[in-house]
């Protein structure tokens, strides 16, 4: 790669970030094995400051440096304007995010996984449509740039799901979970439970009035909640003037309870990176303290803008979470469940991540919803949506968060208890 | 490329065997706020191979030609040893054996408009946005520009070349003042021309005085309403509510799905006419041959109210012995086809939009689309605002209007489609499987549906 810099103008300064992916894995569908697939993907990323501009080129082409900057040089004069300098050579902290484990699952000992998860669902009900998928997946990732900083990591991260659709007439039930580590370490028997309590919880429907309830929201769903926080304690957000909470830093936002998180450090995590996409080491970053708006995530040009340090969520495209943690409360799901006279616990939902975050409106169809009466679950709800304000919610009609967390993806959530939640039903 | 490609995928020893292969550009230019946020060029170059053996796929895709063999032993040694677990037997509809070379007639290609000329376009945009009012915070503006080749070969003989354009954007607006935030947006895009952009000014406009307006306005009330859908929102209930549901990959392998998808069953009244095309040029659904190297066709889906048709890739229409529509798509290299909809479409009625909302006592004209989801019974989307209506007039304005509801029951409630066709197009894209954004559109006229679940405040 040192080939491109080579042939920089005198006036630039050029970072070149290169991402290689291994990825495998096998899939079942309608209760039966569907296929494998594998798939490599190397992918190289230019980035040039030229005269104050920034241009980008990307491209997965053997070989194509040189052309990677020709597009970046015809760009710059249309750049974006920066106000910063790529960093230079820098210390950061080794995470130990890479499994060798990982590496040598083959296709045979991943469809073996595979039909063992299916079966379990089909030996509780051979009528369901079972599916499931176990995927493995190799990342080589390398940050150098003409000022100095040289980087590389690797990570691995094994996946596994199980879900099923149960159709009665026009009565569609369609549930499911998935598990992630950076380990082939997945607990299958959990993911199985996980599963196997949904259908039976759902597999009966029952009906809900219009009106407000108590709801508890499943971590998976908890994301759609917080988004209106993270979207706005965003630093592009912030300096673009779209923010709301812009002014609100330091002042009493929400319920104390209330602490998130942002942690790119984690080790053994699958969204933990040593460094950002700019070469800033990572960092804990807690974006709301007891309530209280603490800290707004940045990259270079944000943190330039905002008089501060990039706090090393760059992605290249503006600042992005790593690993977001709401921290959990102290009773569990159970009691969550057993305090409620009549509301409802959404373990799905659709839509629900559409519209403008920055109002704090979230709102979207139940998917998988069940009704709780007299602090037990008494069947699945259907034709109904939820609408609740983050803002106004969070502060005011907070009822706890579980013990219980769950990680998936880039977040790790408990279960969620809010009061005064609009259920509309058809 | 012909050859090579030609000569590989013989290599395979399977039931069958396809090679596709890519070489696009993509000029991507983003302003967020006040000012440029991005341009991007990028250059994806690769391909895929896909092997079917007793029924069972493998797939392996790769960036090098280089590597081109050993895919092709990739994607069948995976390919026999899912055939030897399923043991059971390929069967594709078959398709005619093509040799073509295809590009677009187009209105103005975007190879023959200088950089220089669509800055100067989208700056102008950004002024009309940021010197509006005010009230106006920030200007989001994507530019998205695609032009691949695409090198398609398999065991059969078939051979196509296709070069295709897509051009997908948004133009849109923030007003903000204190804790009150709210973003307006249109939309252009089109397969064959640059010419989608221009022009956009009195859109822009009406947008910009949308997202100052809806500030004041309030929360609309959640319940069950009469709603009134513009020709965008049609566009996006048709493809999210019932398009998904007729792609037969859904179906193909699931009998309970297949029962409640017969074909003959009627779903809704006889004003309601849906179908699915790869034709209108104009649009990003457009497609000449899909990603299996078949021909695209007008598919219609319901006729008449009556269920007709479904969207199928080779192996669902040989597993279903039904006609092929050239609806196997993948997003790019990396991803194997699925059944995907490309321009889907509600013919239009005869209903002007005075007629559908005279009789209206209490209901909701939502206008524009912002994004929704269905999980083949249930469904939502988002308009861009809305207008309440109160005995037969438009009354006042409401923002984050959701809609929810079954189906089945909605098309059954559609009772009303309207005069005024016209279509969707914009920055986003479909998403399936993992592969989004994939270009579609939609060409529909307004619709009324009775008993909308609408979400919103108490």
């Amino acid at each position: 790669m040192a080939v491109a810099f080579k042939n920089l103008p005198k006036d630039a300064q050029a970072e070149i970030h290169r991402r290689t992916t291994r990825s495998w894995g096998v899939r079942f569908q309608n209760s039966m094995f569907e296929g494998t697939s594998h798939s490599s993907h190397d992918l190289k990323t230019l980035r040039l400051i030229k005269s104050g501009k920034m241009s980008v080129a990307t491209g997965t082409k053997p070989g194509s440096e040189d052309e990677l900057l020709k597009s970046a040089l015809e760009l710059s004069k249309y750049g974006t304007s920066v106000g910063y300098d790529f960093p230079g050579a820098s210390e950061f902290e080794e995470i130990e995010l890479a499994n060798s484990d990982v590496v040598e699952i083959d296709f045979p000992e991943m469809i073996d996984i595979g039909d063992d998860l299916l079966q379990s669902i089909l030996r509780v009900d051979k009528n369901v449509r079972a599916s499931a998928s176990v995927g493995a997946q190799e990342v080589e990732a390398s940050l150098v740039n003409t000022n100095g900083f040289s980087g590389k990591y690797k990570k691995t991260v094994f996946r596994a799901s199980l879900g099923a659709q149960y159709i009665q007439g026009d009565d569609f039930l369609r549930f499911g979970e998935f598990k992630s580590s950076w380990a082939n370490d997945i607990d299958y028997d959990d993911l199985k439970k996980e599963v196997i309590r949904l259908f039976e919880w759902a597999k009966e429907t029952t009906d809900i009035k219009a009106g407000t309830y108590p709801v508890i929201f499943a971590p998976g769903q908890v994301g759609h909640l917080t988004r209106p926080f993270i979207a706005s304690l965003n630093g592009k957000a912030v300096t673009r003037g779209i923010s709301p909470l812009e002014e609100r830093i330091g002042q009493q936002l929400l319920d104390p309870r209330v602490t998130l998180i942002d942690d790119g450090t984690l080790p053994r995590e699958v969204s933990s990176v040593p460094f950002d996409r700019e070469g800033v080491p990572t960092q804990m970053n807690v974006l709301i303290d007891k309530g209280v708006p603490k800290q707004i995530l940045t990259d270079l040009e944000t943190a330039k803008q905002l008089g501060s340090r990039s706090t090393g969520n760059g992605r290249g495209t503006g600042p992005e979470p790593h690993r977001v943690i709401l921290l959990p409360g102290e009773v569990p799901l159970e009691q969550l469940i057993a305090d409620i006279g009549l509301g409802v616990i959404v373990f799905g939902t659709m839509g629900a991540w559409t519209g403008n975050p920055f109002g704090g409106n979230v709102s979207g169809t139940i998917s998988l919803g069940l009704k709780i009466v007299n602090g037990k679950i008494a069947g699945r709800v259907k034709n109904c949506m939820f609408s609740m304000n983050s803002f106004k919610h969070f502060k005011d009609h907070l009822i706890g968060f579980s013990k219980e967390v769950k990680a998936a993806g880039g977040a790790t959530y408990p279960y969620v208890a809010l009061d005064d939640v609009v259920v509309t039903t058809g | 490329m012909k050859d090579i490609l030609g000569s590989a995928v013989k290599l395979a020893g399977v039931d069958y065997c396809e090679i596709r292969f890519e070489e696009s550009e993509l000029l991507s230019i983003s302003y967020q706020g006040k000012g440029l946020d991005r341009i991007t060029r990028d250059t994806p170059y690769g391909g895929n191979v896909r092997a079917l053996y007793k029924g069972g796929w493998g797939f392996a895709s790769f960036n090098s030609l280089d590597d081109l063999k050993g895919a092709v032993e990739s994607a069948a040694k995976q390919a026999r040893l899912t055939g030897d677990r399923q043991g059971g037997e390929s069967k594709l509809a078959p398709a005619p054996v093509v040799e073509d070379e295809h590009i677009p007639e187009y209105t103005l290609d975007p190879r023959g408009v200088s950089l220089d000329e669509k800055m100067r376009i989208l700056n102008g945009y950004l002024d009309a946005i940021l010197g509006y009012d005010s009230a106006i915070t920030a200007a989001q503006i994507v530019y998205n520009e695609r032009l691949s080749n695409i090198y398609f070969a398999n065991s059969e003989g078939t051979y196509i070349k296709q070069e295709k354009l897509d051009i997908g954007s948004s133009l849109g607006a923030t007003a903000r003042r204190g804790m009150t935030t709210v973003s307006k947006r249109i939309g252009r895009g089109s397969s064959i021309g640059f010419d989608c952009m221009l022009n956009a000014y009195d859109d822009l406009r009406e947008a910009c005085g949308l997202a100052v307006r809806l500030l004041d306005a309030p929360q609309v009330k959640a319940g069950v309403y009469t709603v009134v859908c513009d020709p965008a929102l049609a566009g996006l209930f048709v493809h999210e509510a019932f398009g998904h549901l007729s792609e037969a990959d859904n179906a193909y392998k699931n009998p309970q799905l297949a029962k409640a998808m017969t074909l003959g069953r009627v779903l809704g009244r006889d004003i309601l006419t849906i179908y699915d095309t790869g034709e209108y040029s104009k649009n990003r659904g457009y497609l000449k041959y899909d990603d299996e190297g078949v021909a695209t066709r007008r598919t219609y889906l319901v006729k008449d109210g009556v269920l007709v048709g479904r969207l199928h890739s080779r192996e669902t229409a040989g597993i279903m012995g039904e006609e092929l529509t050239g609806s196997a798509r993948a997003l790019n290299y990396t991803f194997p086809p699925l059944v995907r909809m490309r321009n889907t479409c509600i013919a239009p009625g005869e209903s002007s939009f005075e007629d559908m909302i005279k009789d209206v006592k209490l209901g909701l004209y939502a206008v524009g689309s912002g994004g929704g989801q269905t999980n083949g019974e249930m469904f939502n989307f988002m308009a861009g605002h809305g207008f309440m209506i109160r005995d037969g007039k438009l009354a006042e304005l409401v923002k984050d209007v959701k809609l929810m509801g079954n189906v089945f029951t909605t098309l059954e409630n559609i009772d009303m489609v309207g005069n005024d066709l016209d279509a969707r197009d914009g920055a986003g894209g479909c998403g399936k499987g993992g592969q989004m954004p994939l270009p579609t559109s939609g060409l529909c006229p307004s619709i009324r549906i009775q008993n909308v679940i609408v979400g919103g405040g108490k």
